[in-house]
């Protein structure tokens, strides 16, 4: 697996870049979440989290729809 | 005969329609050019900071880094990257301290910007017309049309980073890429070639010997040339950081160790100029470029431009989001497709404290290069579906009418394609409103200043958080007051503390403070302004010349205690006010009393000054002005102001 990753001719599918997004959508979620939960805002979940919530969200929306295209080069 | 009726006439409708697109997109080139040369022949800054930046060329051009220490005197740093000032400092050696150099500079990249922009689309589609169309359609944009011929960087900018995407958008293209997919990757690419490029490059993926040799040179040097061109961008200005991270997420997606092993090297570089720039000004920097931009930021001024953005360029935003959508789902992700999701996402920099719409250029540029490709391809219906794609399977009869109409369609879309750039053209108007062309002009078009009385110009951009009011032409009278500002200066032989540079320049005086450097740095813990408080306590400077007064507070305060407003100059709209040296402080503190008992101080200033000063500090000192009566009376060379106590408890009970 790590020798086909790595070679010359190895190129992402839409599945891997699926799985990309996700994993973007769900950090950028968990980091805004994070900052809201731990109270470093005194203010409740600002401008900025609530940005990066419907990002993350959109991301994994995203993301969701290109799994099922496999193998198609990205 | 009906249906060739038809087609007839959207031929001539075609024609006309592009005929009215391409005269629109024409006369929006027209004012740019009169625009840019007006700015070219002002002698100040226009926008503010345009004057920091001309410094920046100066102190290079004598072979001095304007990242500076900025706690002692003058207590000026830049904040910029260094390339933008580097290519100008020829014309510094040559012709001195100008703003027109560096305006033309601004002014030829967005020209070549534009000719790189209609260039990829001729390219990639060989469509004249839409090529033609989409390079004026970046040049008509509101924000390139005002940000273009400015002594700034951030448009150099943009034109490296086309320039760059240009360059390595083709670097799978005649030479030796990804393709084709692993043959481990499972089930073979059910999409055929998506374009002209991907098609000759699976032709040669079945290259061999020595032009495979020639392929993988010819690469390189595109690699090599293209990221050579994107660091260009990076060192002209940190926003370009975005754009980077677009190509090498591009370069991942094709091949992982083709983007891991050219983004170390890049990344070598730029980490060894970084380092190399940083050990030369003793870390000042790292300070003034990286830390000082950390700055305070306002979702609403984001939200705010980014729904302007849309609304002015939304009938190329639409066709250049079905592109990205169509390559996502149904073929590969270009370059030009990553550039623009990554360019669009960057636009929520605008939101910072500072930032402006000028942080959506390079997200335009790629929005017209999208849209170009997409409108091209729609007028030669140039589209493919994949066969056996999971989601076409769903729309096999939708895809089958298509095809069977494909004919009648092409006829629509020449009609459709012009009528686009109408749309564009007429959603990004503006235009002066006085003069003796454009006056008139604005009279027929029943448009008016969209800035009332301050001047004269017609913006459909309306105005939002962030967006520079600007795009007007300086008149006779803003230059002939801007000199009024210098001769204030040089009425005095101490240096001045302006809020822009030009007038110091002007006066051939020392160019003292980078207020909003200053600003940033303080906010960040980075300043200590006690020196500078120290110089402006003792009355160091003859005048104080402020704009928006964009100083940390602790400089503000002690301004408004050592000195007061003495005249107040208009130019570009703006009012300048000349603040001039307070009585001292003894006096001062002699007046607060007054103002709380009665009594009377001697100030060394003409009456009209002395009166000045004392509105000043009744509203500096927080005194209900209906409290006091202040009067001035001529007392030798200067004045006696005389303060009476008006009875605050008048009509009450």
């Amino acid at each position: 697996m790590q020798r086909r990753w790595w070679s010359e001719d190895f190129t992402l599918s839409k599945r891997h870049l699926g799985g990309v997004l996700i994993l973007l959508g769900v950090g950028a979620m968990a980091m805004a979440l994070a900052r809201w939960l731990l109270g470093t805002d005194p203010e409740g979940i600002g401008g900025l989290q609530l940005m990066a919530l419907g990002g993350g969200l959109a991301l994994i929306v995203l993301g969701g729809t290109l799994l099922p295209l496999g193998d198609m080069p990205a | 005969m009906g249906g060739k009726g038809t087609l007839r006439a959207l031929s001539w409708g075609r024609r006309a329609l592009w005929a009215v697109a391409l005269t629109l997109l024409a006369a929006h080139l027209a004012l740019y050019v009169y625009y840019a040369v007006a700015l070219m022949r002002f002698p100040f800054d226009y926008d503010q900071g345009e004057g920091f930046e001309l410094v920046d060329t100066l102190m290079f051009a004598e072979g001095r880094w304007p990242y500076r220490d900025v706690t002692h005197y003058p207590f000026y740093s830049s904040n910029y990257p260094p390339l933008f000032h580097v290519m100008l400092v020829p014309f510094a050696w040559i012709f001195g301290a100008g703003y027109w150099y560096g305006r033309l500079a601004g002014f030829l990249a967005t020209l070549i910007t534009a000719g790189a922009i209609g260039w990829i689309v001729w390219r990639e589609e060989r469509a004249r017309w839409v090529a033609l169309a989409a390079g004026l359609a970046y040049l008509a944009s509101n924000t390139i049309y005002h940000v273009g011929p400015l002594f700034r960087q951030h448009i150099t900018m943009v034109m490296f980073e086309v320039l760059s995407v240009a360059v390595l958008a083709r670097v799978d293209v005649d030479g030796v890429g990804a393709l084709p997919p692993h043959p481990q990757q499972g089930t073979p690419s059910p999409a055929p070639p998506a374009s002209r490029a991907d098609a000759r490059l699976a032709a040669l993926a079945s290259t061999e010997g020595k032009p495979l040799a020639q392929a993988r040179r010819k690469t390189q040097r595109r690699l090599a040339l293209g990221l050579a061109l994107l660091l260009a961008a990076g060192y002209t200005k940190q926003l370009a950081l975005a754009s980077a991270v677009a190509v090498f997420g591009y370069l991942f997606l094709r091949n992982p160790r083709r983007s891991l092993r050219w983004g170390l090297g890049f990344a070598a570089v730029g980490v060894a100029i970084f380092a190399w720039v940083d050990w030369a000004t003793g870390g000042a920097w790292w300070v003034n470029a990286i830390a000082a931009n950390v700055n305070a930021y306002f979702p609403s001024q984001f939200l705010g431009l980014f729904r302007q953005w849309l609304r002015l360029h939304g009938a190329l935003i639409v066709p250049a989001a079905l592109l990205v959508g169509y390559e996502l789902y149904f073929t590969r992700l270009s370059l030009y497709s990553v550039w623009w999701v990554f360019a669009v996402a960057n636009t929520a920099l605008s939101g910072k404290w500072g930032a402006g719409d000028s942080y959506f250029a390079t997200a335009i540029a790629a929005t017209c290069v999208l849209s170009g490709i997409f409108l091209a391809r729609t007028l030669r219906g140039g589209w493919r579906w994949p066969a056996g794609h999971p989601y076409l399977r769903r729309l096999g009869r939708l895809r089958a009418a298509l095809s069977a109409r494909c004919g009648a369609l092409s006829a629509w879309a020449g009609v459709l394609v012009p009528a686009v750039y109408i749309v564009y053209a007429l959603s990004v108007v503006k235009l002066p409103t006085e003069g003796a062309f454009f006056g008139p002009l604005a009279d027929a078009l029943g448009v008016r200043s969209s800035y009332g009385a301050r001047y004269a110009f017609y913006d459909a951009a309306g105005w939002t958080p962030g967006y520079a009011a600007i795009g007007h032409i300086p008149t006779r009278e803003d230059a002939d007051n801007g000199w009024r500002i210098v001769e204030a200066i040089r009425s005095d032989p101490r240096p001045a503390l302006s809020e822009e540079a030009g007038f110091s320049l002007r006066a051939r005086r020392d160019v003292v403070t980078n207020p909003t450097q200053l600003k940033n740095l303080y906010e960040n813990g980075l300043y200590d302004p006690a020196e500078l408080i120290a110089m402006i306590e003792a009355q160091r400077f003859g005048v104080l010349v402020f704009r928006a007064q964009f100083y940390p507070p602790p400089v503000l305060d002690a301004a408004y205690r050592a000195y007061f407003p003495a005249e107040a100059i208009p130019m570009n709209g703006f009012r300048y006010e000349i603040w001039r040296p307070a009585p001292s402080a003894e006096v001062r503190a002699a007046f607060a009393v007054a103002l709380e008992n009665g009594g009377a101080v001697d100030v060394a200033l003409t009456p009209k000054l002395a009166e000045r000063w004392a509105t000043h500090m009744i509203g500096y000192l927080g005194v209900d002005e209906h409290t006091v009566r202040v009067q001035v009376q001529p007392r030798g060379a200067g004045s006696r102001v005389r303060v009476q106590l008006e009875r605050s408890d008048a009509g009450v009970d």
